[in-house]
Order: C-alpha cells, then structure tokens, then sequence
C-alpha cells in the first residue's frame, strides 16, 4: 500500500481545514469584490474621471494617466470609510492575491505536522520567495 | 455598430466581462490553466483594451481559477501536493525573475519562442496517446525519495488510480523556464506545466490538471505584486473577471472530475495550438509594425 495513503486523522483533518480555509478566503474575496463593484454601479464614489470615461479610455487601448493603485493600510481603510469603489475593489483583488500565499503558508504547516523535513524545507522557501515578491514588487 | 460606445457603459462593460470570466474559469479548471487565453485576446481584440492592463487581468482570473479549484481537487485528493511544491521552487524563482525583467526585455522574440514551444508540447503529447500514457512504477531516484508517487480517485472510471512520477530533473527545468516566461508575459504558465507533467513526468491528466491549478495560482501571486504596484490591475476591468472566474471555476471543477481522460487530453492538445497560433499572430503582429 502507497505511504501516502496511511494519512494519519490529524493530517486528514487539517487538510479539511486547509480546504475550509480555502473555501472562506476565497467566499471573503468575492464578497469584497463584488460589493466594491456594486458600488461602482451605484454611481458612488468621487473620482475625478466619470466612470464612462474611464471605460471610454480602457476601451480605446490607451493607458490611465494617474491610477494609483491603493497601498498603504491608511489609503485602505480610509477608502473603505469613504465607501470609494475603486479602493474596495482593489482590496479585495488585494486579498484575493494573497489567497495561494495563505494557501503555501498552510502547507507548511502541513509538512511540520507530517514531520517531512525535506518538504518543510522546500515549501519554506517557495513560502520566502513569494514574500520577496511583494515586498520588492514595490520597486519595479 | 461602434463597439466603444456600447461598451462604455459601465454595467454592460463589466456583465460582458463576468460573462465572459465565467467560461474561461470553466475551461481553465479543467484543463490545469488559468483562463488567459480566454481574457488576454477577448480583452484585447473585442474590447480594445491595452494589452498591459490585459494581462494584469489574467493574472487575476490565474489566481482566481488557481482559487477557485484548489480547495475541491485538494480535498478530493487529486492534486499531487508534492509534486507541486517541488516544482513551485523552479516556477516562483523563474517568475519573479521574469516579472522583474518584464518592462526592459522585448516581448516579440518570447511570443515566438513560446509559441514555438506550445507546437512542441502539442506534438509531443499527440505522439504520446496511447490507453495508459501514465506509469504505475518508476526507477526515478528523487520520485523515490521525496516520495511523490501516489494515486487518485477517477469518478469517470469509477476506481483509485495508481501512478509514478519519473525525469523530475527534466520537469524541475522545465519548470524554471516555464516560470520564467509566464512571468514576463503574464500568461500561459498552466500552458507549459500540463505538458511538462504530463510527457515529461508521465503523470495521469487529471493530476496533471489539478496539480497545475494548484500552482499556477502561486507562480501567479509571485509576479502579481509587481503588476499592481506598476497600476496594471485596473479594479473595473480585474474585478468582474475576478468573480467570472471563481463562479467558472466552481463549475469546472464539478465537471472535470467525471471527464473521460482521454477527452480532457485531446482537448488540451487543440487549446495547446490555439494558444501556438495566437502566440504566433502576436508575434507577427509586432513584426509588421
């Protein structure tokens, strides 16, 4: 019998709890999404180009002079006070880019509990460079 | 009919792009790709947009279907976990390099050579039908001692299927290669990982599939931090794609798993040119300007 079948019950279980957490992250990603986008809709917000214009621009292949995208926790939650679509939107685009960072962080766990050295090994480094990602994705 | 002045209204704009999202997430959770070659042409050619903020929006439905899929193939215990972090070490390394490299290198030299890659892959897998393409034993030293083989419950045959993994070297370099063009152009990382999985590591295409979601998601977040701090992942466009995607791939999911393998492959084979041919026609496109 594969070795990988004889999975003890805590290894099972926080698979499924893995697979739970998965399921809410990405539930929690699509609900700020869509309510920044329902927002969007609604007509709310101030930006300083209508939102047909916006659209008027993206459509004719040109670029957006001056989108910012929101990075600062303060931006974050000031947009989200203010109830500004673009902000909400991003941070649940945000959020939905950490999900496979959350998803790798948990595996790790998962080769902790298994006691499987060399794949803790690897699935922390993986772990490392995608922080190293984001944090210098700020410089490009 | 001017498609700019339909299009510019903004609840028509992001319906079609939901409606859209929707089905390139249920052809990317089964096939192990992220829906890219769905978004970037339909983006580009049908509503004009500029292919930068394109392929800032397939990044995100990359992750989204990587998402959307992950949780059902991993708790129904398709997805070879180990194959995949072993191979995530080559594809992030590769695309964090790639991203970084994005906006100095040309992109036409890439769009041919993986073009040219993606007619390779497509020859070798149709060289490689065949009943039973994957193996039940190996003699690979690293599958052995990393322990990668395993097995998985097939609902179209109705059984657990046992499999080996064998040539990991080749499949980890493929892998950095893999990683590095889709992190330059954004796209097409589950393009290269099916076929180096499935031709070169001899694994059934379910796992394949699964297993490729389940990493494309992360070799995805580690170039995305750098196309949205560069103001590529525009939320009005991102956004319905983003949920378009997650509702697709809810869908797929369901469907891949009762799929007839030899279906999923064959249908994998004629996306595989598809993309070729686009990739081509891209090419040529900056070849005539």
């Amino acid at each position: 019998m594969n070795s990988d079948d004889i999975k003890s019950s805590q290894l099972v279980k926080t698979e499924v709890f893995i697979s739970y957490v998965l399921r809410y992250g990405v539930i929690l990603c699509s609900a700020t999404i869509a309510l920044g986008l329902g927002l969007r809709l609604m007509h709310f917000g101030f930006s300083s180009i209508s939102s047909k214009e916006v659209i008027s621009r993206l459509t004719e292949g040109k670029e957006l002079v001056g989108f910012q995208p929101p990075y600062s926790p303060s931006e974050f939650i000031q947009g989200i006070l203010n109830l500004q679509p673009e902000v909400i939107m991003s941070l649940g685009l945000v959020l939905l880019i950490t999900l496979p960072i959350v998803r790798v962080g948990m595996t790790v766990m998962i080769f902790l509990i298994e006691k499987d050295w060399t794949f803790l090994a690897l699935t922390s480094l993986v772990f490392s460079i995608l922080i190293f990602g984001i944090i210098f994705g700020r410089t490009v | 009919m001017n498609w700019h002045h339909i299009l510019a209204s903004t609840p028509i704009f992001a319906i079609t792009l939901f409606l859209t999202s929707v089905f390139a997430g249920i052809f990317g959770s089964i096939l192990g790709l992220g829906g890219g070659v769905v978004i970037v042409p339909v983006l580009t050619l049908l509503f004009g947009i500029n292919i930068r903020y394109a392929v800032g929006a397939s990044i995100v439905s990359v992750i989204a279907t990587s998402s959307g899929a992950a949780a059902t193939y991993v708790r129904d215990h398709i997805t070879n976990i180990r194959v995949a972090m072993l191979l995530e070490v080559a594809t992030t390394l590769g695309a964090l390099g790639g991203a970084f490299l994005s906006p100095f290198l040309s992109q036409e030299v890439l769009f041919v050579i993986f073009s040219l890659i993606l007619f390779l892959s497509a020859f070798i897998m149709f060289k490689k039908r065949g009943r039973s393409h994957f193996i039940t034993h190996s003699n690979d030293r690293w599958a052995a001692k990393l322990r990668l083989n395993s097995s998985y419950p097939d609902r179209f045959l109705g059984k657990r299927i046992e499999y080996a993994v064998t040539r990991v070297p080749l499949g980890f370099t493929l892998m950095l290669g893999a990683g590095v063009i889709s992190g330059m152009l954004g796209i097409g990382s589950g393009a290269l990982k099916v076929p180096a999985m499935d031709s070169a590591m001899r694994l059934p295409i379910k796992v394949s599939s699964a297993t490729s979601n389940f990493m494309i998601g992360v070799t995805a977040a580690a170039s995305a931090g750098a196309y949205y701090m560069r103001g590529e992942i525009i939320p009005i466009i991102a956004a319905p794609v983003a949920l378009g995607v997650l509702l697709g791939s809810l869908f797929g999911t369901r469907i891949m798993m009762k799929l007839n393998s030899a279906k999923i492959r064959n249908f994998f084979m004629a996306v595989l040119i598809l993309i070729a041919l686009q990739m081509g026609f891209k090419a040529l496109g900056f070849a005539v300007r």
